[in-house]
């Protein structure tokens, strides 16, 4: 059950100073692709710390 | 583990802490007349031992009299006496080389929990008088027409405004217990206005309406907790360390305290007064505890958005606990600045070793808190941990020790009590085989990992899994055991662990909309929309909050009054109550007994014998569970050495479980 990035919500925290997702993971399961956060299934643990950390709410547990 | 700045000092005040992992005050209990018994001294130690750069000692009441008497076991700094058995403490903990702070606070409204019903003339001490304490229930035990009541008896208590001359007193009730601490040998002291504490309902506008300068606005509401601080510095100087505990948000909305509160008149002010560091919390015991100990349902580290946020408004270090179970986690969030210490508490009671695995570099061998709040159920009051059966037995279990003649030892059933059998029993240096009937280890416990509300349980049994294979005990799986096999195998120990089966014991089960728990959560079966979960079992409600999030029509029928409190404790069970039965549109029929399942639904009646008819596409059965016992039956006289665990003795937990396999695993 990783976390799944909505790609019509995430804009890759366009005009802040880094992808808080990304930045905040333990995991190193989030990369930006074609400007959006994605995730890798296989690395997320499902700690939620992008949930927490996502300014628009962009991503879910699946 | 990549991140190193988490094993970096931090200087806070005048003391420096090799590292920024600590333990959270806990309050333990386990104290008999306010000093601490032998018991408390061998958790403290374990504690010392975990590798933490410094142990909090939970809160000691400052107060002598009945106003500070919180529960008969609690721990007391309240008089000079109390110095000798807080000395032992301090040592305990600093003969591992960790820094010991002691924390210290007023109950306040709580003194209510024990004594004052018998005591209407002293009431507890409050900022103001309108918000009674909602203390833990009391249940009565009555019988009343040939049946058997339980009533609780627990009242609101009521609490009294205290006067100025008593608001002075208080200042210094916790000078002088800032004083006994030190003199007791601690290095720093935690000034708890938190959780449940006096000082506080003064800083809330929940609790404080007084009139005088002592409430009304946030400079006013402020005075008490600065004018404690001040005092506190006078008498012991600048050099001795100070944190301060405070409620980042109290999960009262705007009704309490909330961040941008604590951001702009709670951290400043405190910062002025002289404290040296601000340690977070979060809640209020008697209306939000699932705020102060954050359950399974929400994210790990949860407060690191406060911290973050506090350390943008203070130079001061930033302590903040709240599930920070994640070593990866924890060692991020310092790295990116989110928090400059972690506080574990319940981390340290699932894995009292967790802070040396990773100094280590092994983060996979941390047994993580599941937050389960098991340590929070009536069953775990003492802060026994449901994945750790060690956590407040130091004194009670046997150790494990090398086993004098390594045997074999055959345990069947691979669930969390076979596993930690198969584990305790191989460390010792038996010669073990566990067998499973599933193609995968896990048991029972499957079903509660696979459910998204309770994900979390995966983690515990993907540690098990990895002790297992690393210990090398030997796994065979889709191994149904039998007599026959156990004579073939002939091992001259036997652990069964063989489990539970859902019960069935519902008139119209064998109806064909009857669907089982596992096979709706664990084996993806589809059912229609309209849902009737009939409940019984603790967890029937995390059930039906399943099923919603699945977009099913739930509703839940239970016989009892209202959910599970004592065995999902307050801490799940309140978040379940407050908010998520509405907004998941789970409809719950309390009280409520099953007459029959139908062909299209489910025939109930309320207690008043009115009957109606529930339509369901699918009837879930969370009635409970019945053990599986018949290994366990034709085993005896058969082997002669033979142990029955967990749920095929007795369906409970997994608590029960894990402690069963722990107590074989270290007796054979």
């Amino acid at each position: 059950m990783p976390a799944v990035v909505n790609k019509d919500i995430c804009n890759g925290c366009a005009g802040l100073e880094r992808q808080e997702c990304i930045y905040n993971c333990p995991y190193e399961a989030i990369v930006l692709v074609d400007g959006k956060a994605v995730v890798d299934k296989d690395k997320c643990d499902e700690c939620k710390i992008c949930i927490e950390v996502c300014p628009v709410m962009a991503i879910v547990l699946e | 583990m990549g991140m190193e700045k988490v094993f970096t000092p931090i200087d806070i005040g005048t003391m420096t802490l090799k590292h920024r992992v600590v333990m959270a005050p806990t309050i333990h209990e386990m104290c008999y007349g306010g000093h601490p018994t032998e018991a408390y001294l061998a958790i403290t130690d374990t504690y010392a031992r975990s590798g933490v750069s410094m142990v909090c000692v939970g809160g000691a009441t400052i107060d002598p009299g009945p106003t500070g008497d919180v529960f008969p076991n609690a721990l007391s700094i309240a008089s000079d006496e109390c110095i000798f058995g807080l000395q032992r403490l301090a040592e305990v903990i600093k003969a591992q080389e960790a820094k010991a702070c002691q924390q210290v606070y007023h109950p306040g409204r709580a003194a209510a929990r024990y004594w004052a019903q018998s005591n209407p003339e002293m009431l507890p001490w409050g900022a103001s008088a309108n918000v009674p304490f909602m203390a833990a229930p009391k249940w009565e035990i009555t019988k009343k027409d040939g049946k058997w009541h339980a009533v609780n008896v627990m009242p609101p208590a009521p609490v009294r405004e205290i006067s100025t001359a008593e608001i002075e007193q208080l200042v210094r009730m916790h000078v002088l217990a800032v004083l006994r601490a030190r003199k007791a040998g601690f290095d720093a002291v935690n000034i708890h206005f938190a959780n449940v504490t006096l000082v506080m309902d003064f800083i809330s506008p929940y609790t404080n309406v007084r009139t005088d300068g002592y409430g009304g606005g946030w400079e006013n509401r402020m005075r008490l907790p600065c004018e404690i601080i001040q005092a506190t510095r006078a008498a012991v100087g600048k050099e001795y360390p100070l944190i301060v505990r405070i409620a980042a948000d109290q999960g009262l909305g705007e009704a309490g305290i909330q961040l941008q509160d604590t951001l702009r008149y709670v951290v400043p002010r405190l910062e002025e007064a002289g404290v040296d560091a601000i340690d977070l919390s979060a809640g209020v015991l008697d209306h939000t505890p699932h705020k102060i100990i954050p359950p399974m349902y929400d994210a790990r580290g949860c407060y690191l958005n406060h911290s973050e946020a506090v350390k943008k408004v203070t130079k001061l270090p930033v302590i903040v606990a709240g599930r920070l179970c994640d070593p990866r986690m924890i060692a991020k969030a310092v790295e990116n600045g989110r928090c400059d210490v972690a506080a574990l508490s319940r981390p340290l009671m699932a894995d009292p070793l967790m802070p040396k695995k990773m100094i280590a570099g092994k983060p996979d061998d941390v047994r993580m808190c599941v937050a389960c709040g098991y340590c929070m159920s009536e069953a775990g009051w003492t802060k026994y941990c449901a994945i750790n059966a060690e956590s407040a037995r130091e004194t009670s279990l046997p150790k494990v020790e090398p086993a004098e003649n390594p045997r074999k030892v055959l345990v069947v059933g691979g669930g969390p009590g076979g596993m930690e059998a198969a584990r305790v029993l191989r460390e010792r240096g038996h010669d073990v085989t566990l067998c499973e009937k599933e193609a995968q280890l896990g048991g029972t416990l499957r079903i509660a990992a696979a459910a998204p509300l309770t994900r979390e349980w995966r983690t515990f049994t993907r540690w098990h899994m990895q002790q297992i294979e690393k210990l090398e005990v030997k796994v065979r799986l889709g191994t149904e055991v039998t007599k026959e096999l156990v004579e073939e195998l002939a091992p001259d120990a036997v652990v069964i662990a063989t489990g539970s089966v859902p019960s069935r014991d519902v008139p119209g089960a064998d109806q064909p909309i009857v669907v089982l728990e596992e096979e709706v959560l664990l084996k993806g079966a589809v059912i229609g929309k309209k849902v009737v979960v009939i409940g019984g079992a603790f967890w029937d409600v995390e059930t039906a909050i399943n099923l919603a999030d699945q977009g099913k029509e739930v509703t839940l029928v239970r016989e009892a009054e209202s959910i599970s409190m004592d065995r999902l404790s307050p801490i799940r069970a309140l978040p379940i109550l407050f908010g998520m039965l509405q907004s998941k549109h789970v409809k719950p029929l309390f009280s409520t007994k099953v007459v029959a399942i139908e062909k299209n639904g489910v025939r109930v009646a309320d207690n008043a014998g009115n009957a109606s008819f529930l339509e369901a596409d699918a009837v879930v059965l969370s009635t409970g569970r019945i053990p599986n016992r018949k290994l366990l039956d034709e085993l005896r006289g058969v082997v002669a050495d033979l142990h029955g665990i967990g749920d095929c003795v007795k369906p409970r937990c997994v608590a029960d479980a894990v402690y069963g396999g722990r107590l074989v695993g270290a007796r054979i």
